[in-house]
């Protein structure tokens, strides 16, 4: 089974050589489309077992890695979307160097936050028409104060 | 409970789904209206907490208020997960309409106590001058 394509498992390559520090390396995976693409084309189940799949070989190369690292960020993503947290490291923190990092690392960056929106007020059309309201778009000047404009009042 | 760690209104709040960080846009420090009632088209509110002890699901309000006129008022809850000791809430506002000048204050309050607030002082419009020339 693949499920990066060719280009992607280059680019992954090259991120394994680039970055040095787990952080760095879950900045760009997290940046990197493919990463978003598998985890939202692929169950938890079908990564995981990918990512064994993945692991398996004793020699490993700089793509091996590279694939190693965006399956487990793939799956930090799943799950952080399906269950609403991250639990345990779901491999062998010995298999990948900076597995243990880059999970702990997911979870620290894992800040819930519920978004509410207060839609206008249906009245709010009628004054805005019929008795002048005068309507704001902010235009920050050199004072840095958000000065808002009107046409009456 | 939960210790409120910053409370900010901005024209803009936009969260990255990518990398789940926060952007603030234009914080609002003061609105000079140039008449009144003075229409705002958009705003936001960000509130931070961090928790304390081991209550996970706080019920929260938020109110936005200019003095003691409440503009709106929303329930909302803070919901911390497993692994995570802090929580965000996002509320954007689509539409105030703002009728005197004085302080424009949002909060969040917990068990009607504020935990978070932010307050924008709206003033009155520029007296007109007449220039003689």
């Amino acid at each position: 089974m693949f499920i990066f394509f060719k280009s992607e498992i280059i680019d992954l390559a090259e991120a394994i050589l680039v970055t040095n520090t787990p952080l760095s390396l879950l900045r760009w995976l997290k940046r990197h489309p493919s990463v978003h693409r598998v985890s939202e084309s692929y169950d938890e189940d079908s990564l995981l077992s990918y990512l064994q799949q993945v692991l398996r070989p004793k020699n490993k190369t700089e793509m091996n890695v590279g694939i190693a690292y965006a399956t487990l960020v793939a799956i930090s993503i799943r799950r952080n979307r399906d269950k609403g947290f991250l639990g345990d490291l779901p491999i062998d923190s010995g298999v990948l160097r900076w597995g243990n990092e880059i999970w702990t690392l997911s979870e620290k960056g894992n800040i819930p936050t519920r978004t509410s929106v207060i839609d206008i007020p249906s009245s709010v059309a009628l004054i805005n028409g019929e008795q002048g309201t005068s309507i704001l778009y902010p235009a920050c000047g050199s004072t840095g104060k958000i000065i808002f404009g009107g046409a009456n009042g | 409970m939960a210790e409120s760690v910053l409370c900010l209104a901005a024209r803009g709040i936009i969260r990255d789904a990518t990398t789940n960080s926060v952007s603030i846009f234009n914080l609002m420090e003061e609105v000079v209206a140039q008449g009144l009632p003075v229409f705002i088209p958009e705003m936001a509110v960000l509130g931070l907490w961090r928790k304390e002890g081991d209550e996970t699901r706080i019920e929260c309000e938020f109110i936005a208020r200019i003095g003691e006129t409440i503009l709106h008022q929303i329930p909302t809850a803070i919901s911390f997960e497993p692994n995570s000791s802090m929580y965000r809430a996002i509320v954007n506002i689509v539409g105030t309409v703002v009728n005197s000048p004085g302080s424009l204050t949002f909060e969040f309050r917990i068990g009607g106590r504020v935990s978070g607030s932010y307050t924008v002082r709206v003033l009155p419009p520029p007296s007109a001058t007449t220039v003689q020339g």
